[in-house]
C-alpha cells in the first residue's frame, strides 16, 4: 500500500529510530536530513560543503553510509539512523574511535565522525579489508589536514582490535 | 530549498505513476536523491520516494539481464552477475562513480533519468543495447535506451513516467566490454570525458562493435560511423586511430563541463582509440 505523510503547517510527523532508540521527529518542509539531527543536537555529525563532496555529514542508513545532507529529512521516516554518537563517546569510545587516536589520524577531527562510521560499515561486512579496499570506502571522506596513510593505518588496528575482541 | 508538502512512498512502480498523476505536475520522484534534493525544480511541492517500489535487484533471464531502476551502485558492484557481464564494464564504470556513500545512495535509474553530462551509465548502457522499461499512465513499454536520450521521452520521465527498469540483451554477455574515463583525479566525479565500447569479437575479427561516449557532448553519443569503420575487420592499431578521428569528427560539438571544449576535440581521438583496442 502507498504510504503517504502530508505536512501541517509545513511539519512532517515522522519516526525513525536514532542510535538505536525509536523516536518521534517534527522534520520540516525541505529540511535535510543533516538540518534536522543538528538542530536535535547531535552535532558529531558536520556541515561541511552540503553539497556532498567531503563526506563530513556520514551517518549510517540501515547500516550503510550516506549523505545526511543530501537527503530529505522525511526520507528518514521508518528507518535506522546512526549517527556518531551512536557508536560510542569519551566514556566508552568505540575500538574504531581508540584506533583512530591510538594511529594519530585526528587531526583537527572535524572529518573523522564521518571516516569512523565508514570504517564501521567496512568493518561490519569485510573485518580484514586490504589497504586497497580501505581506500576505496574512505573515497568519499576528504580531510585537510593530513594526507590520508595515518588513517589507512587506524581502520588497521581498529580491525585487529575488533578481531581480538570477537575472539575474546 | 523547495516546501515539499507531501512525501509517498508507493509500493511500486505503476502506483508510483498513478501518485505523479494524481499530483498534477507538482510531484517528483526520488530514488537516490542524490541530485533531485538540491535542485528541486521550480513549483514541486510533493516528492514519490521509490525507496518502497521495490525497484533494487540483478536478474539474469535467457534473453536479457534485468536491473531494477532502484538498484544502486553499491549493489551493482556487489553483484557477481555484474562483475562478469561483457567484462565487467557496468562493474568498472559503477565503481568509479564518485564516492562510497554516493555509490550506496546513487541508482542506476537515477543516473538515465537525470543524465547529467558526468554519469556514467547513459554511455554504457548505450554501448550495451540496452532497453528501458517505462510506465506511463499506468502502462508498461519498453524502449530503446537511446530514445531517453535523443526524443523527448527523457523530459517525461520522473514527471510523469516512472523508469522501471534496465534491461541488457544476454548476447552482450560474453562480449568484451570496455568502460574508461578522463578526470582531473582518479576519484573526481567530474569527468571530462567517458568512452563506453562492446564488441563481438571471433578469430580476431570485430562481428559487433558499439561505442558511446559521455561527458563531452550535452547527451550522449554513439558513434555509429566509428563502429562501421571496425565491423567486420580485425582491429589493427591503424584501423583503431582511423576509428578515433572518425569517432571524434562525428561526435559533434564538445561541450565545455568541466574542460574546454577545445581540449576534449583534441583528446578525443586518443580516447575512443584506446578503447577500441581495448576491447578488441
Amino acid at each position: 500500500m502507498t504510504k503517504a505523510i502530508e505536512s501541517k503547517n509545513d511539519i512532517f510527523e515522522i519516526e525513525f529510530t536514532l542510535n538505536g532508540a525509536k523516536k518521534a521527529f517534527r522534520a520540516g518542509a525541505g529540511e535535510t536530513l543533516l538540518e534536522l539531527l543538528r538542530r536535535e543536537g547531535y552535532r558529531g555529525t558536520k556541515r561541511g560543503c552540503d553539497t556532498g563532496d567531503c563526506g563530513s555529514c556520514t551517518v549510517l542508513i540501515d547500516g550503510r553510509s550516506m549523505l545526511s545532507c543530501m537527503m530529505l529529512a522525511v526520507q528518514a521516516d521508518g528507518r535506522s539512523v546512526t549517527t556518531i554518537e551512536g557508536i560510542g563517546g569519551p566514556a566508552d569510545p568505540h575500538p574504531i574511535q581508540q584506533a583512530f587516536v591510538e594511529s594519530g589520524a585526528v587531526q583537527c577531527g572535524f572529518c573523522i565522525p564521518g571516516m569512523i562510521l565508514v570504517t564501521k560499515e567496512l568493518l561490519d561486512s569485510n573485518p580484514e579489508p586490504t589497504d586497497a579496499e580501505i581506500r576505496q570506502a574512505l573515497d568519499g571522506n576528504l580531510c585537510r589536514c593530513t594526507g590520508y596513510v595515518k588513517q589507512v593505518e587506524a581502520v588497521k588496528n581498529a580491525a585487529k582490535k575488533m578481531s581480538q575482541k570477537a575472539k575474546r | 530549498m523547495n516546501k515539499i508538502n507531501t512525501y509517498i512512498r508507493p509500493e511500486s512502480a505503476k502506483a508510483a505513476a498513478a501518485a505523479l498523476a494524481d499530483c498534477k505536475g507538482k510531484a517528483v520522484l526520488l530514488a537516490g536523491g542524490i541530485q533531485i534534493v538540491k535542485t528541486m525544480p521550480p513549483g514541486v511541492t510533493a516528492v514519490v520516494d521509490l525507496r518502497d517500489a521495490r525497484l533494487s535487484y540483478i536478474k539474469k533471464e535467457a534473453a536479457c539481464l534485468k536491473i531494477g531502476a532502484g538498484t544502486t551502485f553499491s549493489e551493482m558492484v556487489a553483484s557477481p552477475v555484474i562483475k562478469k557481464w561483457a567484462g565487467g564494464m557496468m562493474h568498472k564504470a559503477a565503481l568509479r562513480v564518485s564516492s562510497n556513500m554516493i555509490r550506496n545512495m546513487a541508482t542506476v535509474g537515477g543516473s538515465i533519468v537525470r543524465p547529467y553530462p558526468f554519469n556514467h551509465f547513459p554511455a554504457v548502457l548505450y554501448a550495451l543495447d540496452a532497453k528501458a522499461v517505462i510506465v506511463l499512465k499506468g502502462k508498461t513499454s519498453k524502449v530503446a535506451i537511446a530514445e531517453i536520450f535523443e526524443k523527448e521521452l527523457g523530459s517525461e520521465l520522473g514527471r510523469t513516467a516512472v523508469l522501471s527498469e534496465i534491461q541488457i540483451p544476454a548476447g552482450t554477455e560474453k562480449w568484451n566490454g570496455v568502460f574508461d574515463r578522463v578526470a582531473k583525479t582518479e576519484s573526481s566525479w567530474e569527468n571530462i570525458m567517458i568512452c563506453a565500447a562492446a564488441a563481438e569479437i571471433k578469430g580476431g575479427v570485430c562481428k559487433n562493435i558499439r561505442l558511446a561516449l559521455g561527458s563531452a557532448l550535452p547527451k550522449p553519443v554513439r558513434l555509429l560511423k566509428a563502429e562501421k569503420s571496425l565491423s567486420g575487420k580485425k582491429i589493427t592499431d591503424i584501423l583503431a586511430s582511423q576509428a578515433g578521428d572518425i569517432g571524434a569528427g562525428e561526435a559533434g560539438s564538445f561541450n565545455s563541463v568541466s574542460a574546454p571544449s577545445e581540449y576534449k576535440r583534441q583528446i578525443a581521438p586518443a580516447v575512443i582509440k584506446r578503447c577500441v583496442l581495448a576491447v578488441s
